[in-house]
């Protein structure tokens, strides 16, 4: 169980079919949508003013220094939604692609990791709406604020290693698709969206450590709104994404071959 | 031969029956702890094992048009997956230099929302082609398709046939070294399905390989040089398809598709009157059961008279697939042969003229009898089954027409068609 040259050699010669399903997903989803690209930015404009009404005005939750907190919490949800659609949108996308992979070969790491790319084109246009949203609000641009996009793509990359884990267990264990959902939907409560990690006590940090998106969901901020960087935390979940992402895709190389027989 | 493009070695699949692939994470921690009280007590989960293939071994050179045959179950579309690389051998192994391109299923990755121009990019990108390729051969295979006027129209609003002629068209102009046909063309029309077998042959006389799958015989004979039979997921035969085509309609085992020697066989049908000796098709090429339906064939059968009490009569039955006598001839109209022949031995020639019979699948039987009074002596049923084909070159009795044609014949019969009105004008022409 290692990877071959011949690995990597198949998965370059199918480089465009990735780009090509990827856009297949986001022309699908829009064709007959009547709002058709709105949704995207719709979307998280409404969970932004849900959640300022809801944290912010009632629960009287603050965000980081002197940013507003529209903003603060359209940040945290443009990049926490990159991972959390991402994720969820891999995990199911083998099974959805049960008519490929029973009739056609092609390097299946494919159709999770197009699913990824597919989060990350939303994740841009939500990023064009956070821009609109920050020059409305007069939030100053740091110099920093392009490192938010190096920070978005850990974000991306912790999806995808996950993603490849949990699309290949899919089709083994069907209660990936129950129990995943239900994992995102707590994880989103660990990670500081729409709270600042400031207000987590010193002794609940360490588990707040555990998880690799708090340090890209704070990194991604801090370099917009120009705070220190956690460089160290970003570090961490980066070789995390990076270290469960091979496991993940030496596994899933080694599953695929059975994969048109268990769908 | 030129170098194999395709090696397969001892290849197998086996399937687990029952327990499906997926199973829940209860069950499997449920199992594995059960599992060391199973082992103690001696009880086995029962599992049903199913081999699909079994042990099968080819080798097909570059440029080879092969057609793979067999019963429902045989084995053909798991050997088709494997060749394909959508699944795995259990054992063996599969040797391919070349890129590989498999029509396994009608428009299989067309997106039904997607137009009919985002489906040929799509579908080209994965079988494997880059959007240059696709681009450089777009014209081709929408002129191929017929769909041009449909290009923007979203692919679930096209007809079956449009939509398999694209899903051809995009398989079959990748130029793949080996391109893989399942069954898919009995979706189109007959027209279109002449055009598919001609883009076939195109490709595969421009030097790479086809493999095809199909139940029409007549499909495979016209495309393919060879053809492998599966049977029960082993290779039953292997060679010119005629040949195989001949053991596949025949079955029985020892005996030749066209030829059935009962002396060697032993037992020979006998009453105490006359012994069938042998049996055999004589068509347009030798040892094939397949006849061209231009050219007339022949059944010949060798009997011994064991004594002269009464007249004996050789008779020809012929069943088409649905199991109806198309026609029995004998050769009780000839007066000679009315009266008892003396004991001996006697061969009979029976000749089936061409542009007589219609296409298709026929059984035979074989019978001696004695009309009057009415005695049957012999009767081997479904002795052979034999295909008559054809090759729609125009001078059969369908003309260019390609289509389904019934009938339980198909003769050419004397036909004039003379011009009524181009007489006066010929005439005054003539006279100019």
């Amino acid at each position: 169980m290692a990877l071959s040259w011949q690995d990597i050699r198949d998965i370059w010669d199918y480089r465009e079919l990735l780009w090509i399903l990827a856009l297949r997903d986001v022309r699908v989803r829009y064709k007959q949508a009547s709002l058709g690209i709105a949704w995207a930015l719709l979307q998280p404009l409404v969970q932004m003013v849900v959640f300022t009404v809801l944290f912010n005005r009632l629960a009287g939750m603050g965000s980081d220094g002197a940013i507003p907190y529209p903003v603060f919490c359209l940040a945290g949800l443009t990049v926490w939604g990159l991972f959390a659609s991402g994720l969820s949108n891999a995990s199911e996308s083998l099974l959805n692609s049960a008519n490929l992979v029973t009739k056609v070969y092609f390097p299946r790491v494919l159709i999770p990791l197009a699913t990824i790319l597919t989060a990350v084109i939303d994740c841009l246009l939500s990023g064009v709406l956070l821009a609109g949203m920050m020059i409305l609000m007069h939030v100053p641009l740091h110099a920093t604020a392009f490192l938010a996009l190096p920070i978005a793509v850990i974000a991306a990359l912790c999806a995808a290693s996950l993603g490849l884990w949990a699309s290949a267990l899919n089709l083994q264990y069907r209660d990936v698709r129950y129990a995943l959902p239900f994992f995102i939907q707590i994880l989103v409560y660990l990670t500081p969206v729409f709270y600042s990690a400031s207000v987590v006590p010193d002794r609940y940090r360490p588990f707040l450590a555990l998880n690799p998106m708090v340090a890209v969901v704070n990194g991604f901020r801090a370099a917009l709104f120009g705070l220190p960087i956690p460089y160290g935390a970003l570090g961490l979940s980066l070789a995390f994404s990076l270290l469960v992402g091979l496991f993940g895709f030496i596994r899933f190389r080694h599953l695929e071959q059975t994969f048109a027989d268990r769908i | 031969m030129a170098p194999p493009i395709i090696q397969a070695r001892g290849l197998g699949k086996r399937y687990v029956l029952g327990t499906g692939g997926s199973r829940t994470l209860r069950e499997t921690i449920v199992s594995g702890f059960a599992a060391p009280f199973r082992y103690l007590s001696g009880q086995r989960a029962p599992q049903e094992i199913f081999w699909a293939l079994k042990d099968v071994v080819f080798d097909i050179a570059a440029g080879e048009a092969v057609g793979i045959i067999g019963r429902n179950g045989a084995g053909k579309s798991t050997l088709l997956k494997i060749l394909s690389r959508i699944t795995t051998p259990t054992t063996g192994e599969v040797r391919m230099y070349g890129k590989v391109a498999s029509l396994l299923e009608v428009g299989t990755g067309f997106h039904p929302e997607l137009s009919g121009r985002e489906n040929i990019f799509l579908n080209g990108a994965i079988m494997g082609m880059t959007r240059a390729e696709v681009r450089a051969r777009f014209d081709e295979i929408v002129a191929f398709a017929e769909v041009d006027r449909f290009l923007d129209t979203p692919v679930k609003r096209y007809s079956s046939g449009m939509y398999v002629r694209l899903a051809f068209a995009v398989a079959a102009h990748l130029q793949p070294e080996i391109l893989v046909v399942d069954e898919v063309l009995a979706v189109g029309d007959a027209s279109f399905q002449r055009k598919c077998l001609g883009k076939m042959q195109t490709v595969a006389s421009g030097g790479r390989t086809v493999l095809f799958v199909s139940h029409n015989m007549a499909a495979i004979t016209r495309l393919c040089s060879r053809a492998i039979l599966l049977s029960n997921g082993q290779v039953a035969a292997d060679g010119p398809v005629a040949k195989v085509a001949g053991i596949y309609a025949g079955g029985a085992e020892g005996v030749s598709p066209t030829e059935v020697d009962f002396r060697k066989i032993g037992k020979p049908p006998a009453s105490e009157h006359v012994r069938l000796l042998a049996a055999r098709l004589i068509g347009d090429q030798p040892g094939s059961p397949i006849v061209d339906i231009r050219r007339p064939f022949s059944f010949q059968l060798e009997f011994e008279v064991l004594d002269d009490r009464y007249p004996l009569h050789p008779n020809v039955h012929i069943f088409n697939e649905e199991g109806s006598c198309v026609f029995i001839t004998s050769d009780g109209f000839v007066r000679e042969y009315q009266q008892p022949k003396s004991p001996g031995l006697y061969r009979s020639t029976v000749t089936i003229p061409g542009n007589f019979m219609a296409e298709g699948l026929f059984s035979l039987d074989l019978a001696i009898s004695t009309l009057d009074p009415a005695i049957i002596h012999v009767h081997e049923r479904g002795l052979f089954t034999f295909s008559i084909n054809d090759p729609a070159e125009g001078d059969s009795a369908r003309g260019l027409y390609a289509g389904p044609m019934g009938g339980a014949v198909r003769p050419i019969l004397p036909w004039k068609t003379e011009a009524l009105d181009a007489g006066f004008s010929l005439r005054g022409q003539g006279e100019a």
